[in-house]
């Protein structure tokens, strides 16, 4: 009777040890494999966006100030008079109090 | 409560653990993921941005930093460019001077176009090298007006818009910018028939660039310098929308800066070095300026055509200028009060 009791009991213990077993082993090959498939799309990745042709930043850069070249072409240029000229240093004294304010 | 929980301990099923399990089994992977994402991430952006710590990433926008926190990011920043520049570097917090509001006068006559100012900047202020190089002023090559005597005799002015008149009545449109004037290179400067036309930021007294930045990155100091912040900056490039004078630069690409060629002396408002995907532009060199010093181009015009000053002061040079010169701003009908002013002898 005693050892009848006995052999499920062990039966319990090794199916729990191998079920708990095979989850360990699983959770850590899981992580491997997902970190593997990580590591490797980042790498693709990089590799892809190396042999891809780079963006031609002057190009862009000079797209971007260009345009605002073109738009001084044949502009009128108005010299101030003298009572501009004094209004506009009045307006920036009155606008240093403001800020300062 | 431990009775509670050992009730509850003792009610659960097999099949509850196993889900739990499951659950922390997947949540593992899923951090497992995310770690060695943002680290592939972080590899694969640019150097400067990598370097970026995660204070500097997180700090508060420079016009809400206290004293202390100035200090403490400038601190921060200096650590970081000396590792990555390798030699000592430093970070200005220095705030405008009282009493001072800066204007800029420029005398469109004594300009040669030698260009010593554009590379002056590039120079003090940590621009981009290549691939773009970043200039803050560009030097437009403009064709004088012409006399006609045809035109002399019909009478009268013809109809448009005549631009600068240089040398007597021009009856042929003068500031006539032909295509792909803004990189000339000749043998010798001053060209025959040419003059030159200096453009860079006019720190505009109502800036329609601070109006539109949704993050207020970018706005005008009391010495009035329209300044940015480049840590918060987006790069939605509106700003550069708006400018009516096309004066700011965007990082297309991570700045090329040589560690050599890097200059050490910086401020956070100013020079200091720049990443990918922000605005940039001239600031007058606060880094000189609000220590007394003249900005990069106007000390180095051989010509002396560049003046800069205090508004304020009715003896600096550039009131000076104000007070006796023919003086002109560019694009005045926006009204956004532009203090870079051009003068004519």
């Amino acid at each position: 009777m005693a050892d009848k009791d006995k052999k499920p009991e062990v039966l319990k213990t090794a199916v729990k040890a191998v079920s708990e077993g095979v989850s360990r082993r699983g959770f850590l090959k899981n992580a491997a494999v997902a970190t593997t498939v990580v590591a490797a799309a980042a790498g693709i990745t990089k590799t892809i966006s190396t042999i891809i042709p780079k963006e031609n930043f002057q190009k862009k850069y000079a797209d971007d100030i260009l345009a605002g070249d073109k738009a001084l072409v044949e502009r009128e240029y108005v010299v101030m008079s003298d009572e501009e000229k004094k209004d506009i240093v009045k307006q920036f004294e009155s606008s240093y109090k403001y800020y300062k304010s | 409560m431990i009775a509670l929980s050992d009730e509850k301990k003792k009610n659960e099923t097999p099949e509850e653990e196993s889900s739990r399990r499951d659950f922390f089994k997947t949540i593992g992977l899923a951090g497992a993921g995310a770690v060695a994402g943002a680290a592939a991430l972080v590899t694969g952006s640019d150097e400067a941005e990598a370097k970026m710590t995660f204070s500097e990433y997180f700090q508060k926008n420079y016009r809400l930093m206290d004293d202390a926190e100035k200090k403490e990011a400038a601190a921060r920043m200096e650590k970081r460019y000396s590792e990555e520049y390798g030699k000592k570097t430093r970070v200005g917090v220095e705030p405008a001077q009282e009493g001072v509001l800066f204007g800029y006068a420029l005398n469109i006559q004594k300009c040669i176009g030698c260009r010593r100012c554009v590379k002056a900047c590039v120079k003090e202020n940590n621009q981009s090298r290549h691939d773009p190089e970043i200039e803050f002023i560009r030097v437009i090559k403009m064709e004088k007006g012409k006399f006609s005597e045809a035109a002399l005799t019909k009478g009268g002015y013809p109809d448009g818009d005549y631009g600068v008149q240089v040398g007597g009545n021009a009856y042929r449109n003068a500031g006539y910018l032909l295509e792909g004037q803004h990189y000339y290179d000749p043998p010798k400067v001053p060209e025959k028939d040419s003059f030159y036309f200096p453009m860079q930021c006019m720190q505009c007294e109502k800036p329609p660039c601070v109006k539109v930045c949704p993050v207020r990155t970018t706005y005008r100091d009391p010495d009035g310098v329209v300044v940015i912040d480049y840590n918060w900056c987006i790069g939605c490039r509106m700003c550069m929308g708006v400018c009516p004078y096309w004066a700011r630069r965007f990082n297309w690409g991570a700045p090329k800066l040589p560690k050599k060629e890097m200059n050490p002396d910086t401020h956070y408002m100013g020079n200091r070095p720049r990443m990918k995907g922000v605005v940039e532009k001239c600031m007058f060199c606060v880094q000189r300026s609000r220590r007394g010093r003249y900005t990069s181009c106007v000390e180095v015009c051989p010509v002396g055509a560049r003046k800069f000053g205090n508004l304020l002061d009715p003896n600096s040079e550039v009131r000076k200028i104000l007070d006796r010169k023919r003086v002109f701003r560019v694009k005045a009908e926006f009204n956004t009060y532009p203090k870079f002013f051009y003068f004519i002898d």
